[in-house]
């Protein structure tokens, strides 16, 4: 299985980090004293309670839900009792969890692979799983959508290419037979001939233990397929390009080129919510940087607050900054008030910085351009962008294909934030969009109000006419009338 | 023969692109269009024409200015400097101070349902029946504050608008 490796596509631009960590092991924390989950998900979806204030929940209990199809409900990953609004962050709820825990009882399916499709995803929503790579987009819309487009491959990615990440590789290398369940399973519910388990090429002892998994099992239509260690080779869009040689436009999913990609994670909750029957209650954060003591993988439940994550990873000072979504990709959060999500993979803490390299002038060396896994010219992107020419159809296009994947700001030799501008960028040209689509609206009620009043101005102006002619006639026939009557005066 | 041929596929040809100018007629200016597309159709006629249009018609004119537009501000004029191939300048604020994103509110308490506002405004965005309290329909509101100076008892506020709170 493993001699016949085709060649895959190489990733265009990217990073190559030599010092890619390997597997660690997995540790689980205490259960929290409290949990927090915020009421917005990251599209601005508002879910609504279905608890009461005050009212004991156990685990695995669903605790909000949206009726908006990109939402997915939330449950408690603990038991504890629910309180409603907090001073800190008001848009959430908190559990105070118990001592003891009290658990919903599971109801597993027994034989999955003779349920239908439909009745598989519907559980899989149930459980709340999105995806848990970063992005957070619901399974099931994605595996509704597959139905409609008939795949021919499953891609499952365990391509952190983050040099700091490893929760990925990591659950694959634990739980690598559920992963072949479930990447049946999956196959089974969109029809997929057959499936890629995508690693990376430096991880030659996961790349071993996976084969000979796959040779114990017997399992056909499942390999394993390596792509290189270079950063961004792990996103989505550049793993599906290079494994089904196609390149997908801005806007385009792996669907289009005939595959359908989930995280490792995800399929895993993906089992969990079929095989076992729970809903999306943990996950594998990896955590890591140098303010840490040492990186580790860690299970948190939803929900627990990063200060209580990172304490039990060992801090080893107080004031830090925090990304979330790993060292390259990683945004900046406030370490106090934030939670660990479902798409939250990657931590990495460094000690808080109040120097940081001035950025210089850009001399269009060029090295974002080769970097750039997308084939943009970030160096012509950032002038656009710096002249604040918003409406140019070329900024609003490139600006789509952007990953924000942060090569370019790593070679950058005049260290320019060029993501950041980016980022900001993306925001003032969908400001830019709307207001122009606000004007526009603005224009066709203003245009069929003139037209409105033209129409009753020239009704109101031929009523007017049409009653000067009756007048008109009135008033002849007034005239001939006293004409007779002063020729016949006697008659009357 | 040969003569004949190319007579009559010049005559027929002429005769196409005639009937083709006729049918396929541009019946505005394309530029005033393009002008008009980058105005923020507010329609409050503060540049001193009558609406957007007429604005973007002086404009292709000559007759007016780029920087006459308080509500498009500097986004609009350096549009338009760019559209135009002209030198991008500041707003010329005799004709009024660029605010942004606000929308006109009603007290309602107020209101005598007088229907002054209904008429004044451009878009349609004031509703109500005469001696009936009037309400503004805020996602239509444009801002163009023409409502504020016929209403008889001031009862007409400008507010920030809900869409410009949140963006930044």
């Amino acid at each position: 299985m493993k001699q016949s490796q085709p060649a895959y596509r190489k990733v265009q631009g990217g990073i190559v980090f030599t010092a890619k960590q390997q597997p660690q092991p997995i540790r689980k924390i205490h259960t929290p004293k409290q949990l927090i989950y915020p009421l917005t998900d990251q599209r601005g979806q508002q879910r609504s309670l279905i608890v009461e204030d005050g009212s004991h929940v156990a685990a695995g209990q669903p605790i909000a839900e949206s009726t908006n199809r990109l939402s997915v409900p939330v449950h408690a990953a603990c038991s504890g009792i629910i309180s409603y609004a907090q001073p800190q962050n008001p848009d959430s709820v908190l559990i105070t969890t118990d001592r003891e825990q009290h658990v919903t009882t599971p109801i597993p399916l027994d034989t999955p692979l003779q349920h239908s499709p439909q009745d598989l995803i519907k559980r899989i929503e149930q459980a709340g799983v999105s995806g848990m790579g970063g992005a957070g987009y619901p399974a099931h819309l994605k595996l509704l959508a597959a139905l409609e487009l008939s795949p021919h491959t499953l891609i499952l990615n365990a391509v952190e290419c983050d040099p700091a990440t490893t929760c990925d590789s990591t659950l694959l290398a634990e739980y690598s037979e559920d992963i072949l369940t479930v990447a049946k399973l999956i196959m089974h519910i969109c029809n997929c001939s057959h499936c890629m388990i995508a690693i990376e090429d430096q991880q030659t002892a996961l790349l071993n233990h996976l084969n000979k998994v796959l040779s114990e099992t017997a399992t056909q239509h499942i390999r394993v397929v390596t792509v290189a260690s270079r950063y961004p080779s792990g996103s989505e869009q550049q793993l599906v390009e290079s494994l089904t040689d196609q390149t997908l436009r801005a806007n385009q999913t792996a669907l289009h080129a005939g595959a359908i990609c989930f995280n490792i994670a995800t399929a895993l909750a993906i089992h969990r919510a079929i095989y076992l029957g729970l809903p999306l209650l943990q996950r594998l954060v990896t955590v890591s940087g140098p303010a840490i003591k040492q990186p580790v993988n860690i299970f948190a439940p939803i929900g627990t607050p990063l200060s209580e994550l990172l304490s039990a990873c060992g801090l080893l000072t107080e004031h830090v900054t925090v990304l979330q979504g790993g060292l390259m990709m990683g945004q900046a959060v406030p370490y106090e008030t934030s939670v660990v999500l479902k798409e939250t993979y990657s931590l990495w803490i460094a000690p808080e910085q109040h120097t940081s390299n001035e950025a210089q002038p850009c001399i269009r060396c060029g090295d974002c351009a080769v970097v750039c896994p997308v084939n943009l010219q970030p160096q012509s992107l950032y002038q656009l962008a710096q002249a604040h020419l918003w409406n140019r159809p070329e900024l609003d296009i490139d600006l789509a294909t952007c990953l924000e994947c942060r090569a370019c700001d790593l070679v950058c030799p005049s260290h320019i934030p060029l993501t950041d501008h980016f980022i900001h960028a993306k925001l003032k040209v969908q400001e830019l969009k709307q207001s122009r689509a606000k004007a526009l609206h603005a224009r066709q009620r203003y245009e069929a109000r003139q037209e409105r009043l033209a129409k009753a101005a020239h009704k109101r102006q031929s009523k007017d006419r049409k009653r000067k002619q009756i007048s008109d006639v009135n008033a002849m026939l007034e005239r001939i009338k006293n004409k007779v009557d002063n020729n016949n005066p006697e008659s009357s | 023969m040969g003569i004949f041929l190319i007579i009559l596929l010049f005559a027929g040809s002429g005769g196409l692109l005639g009937y083709l100018a006729q049918r396929l007629k541009r019946h505005s200016n394309p530029l005033v269009e393009q002008i008009d597309n980058l105005l923020p159709q507010t329609q409050c006629a503060q540049c001193g024409y009558p609406g957007c249009r007429p604005y973007a018609q002086a404009i292709a004119n000559g007759q007016a200015d780029i920087n006459q537009c308080p509500p498009g501000g500097q986004q609009t004029i350096d549009a338009l400097a760019e559209l135009l191939g002209a030198e991008s300048t500041s707003l010329n604020t005799s004709f009024g101070e660029t605010k942004s994103g606000q929308v006109a509110f009603i007290h309602e308490s107020q209101c005598i349902g007088c229907t002054l506002c209904i008429k004044a405004c451009p878009v349609d965005a004031i509703l109500g029946a005469s001696q009936l309290m009037h309400t503004v329909i805020t996602q239509e509101c444009t801002g163009c504050e023409l409502c504020i100076e016929p209403c008889p008892v001031d009862c007409i506020s400008l507010l920030a608008s809900p869409d410009a709170s949140h963006s930044t």
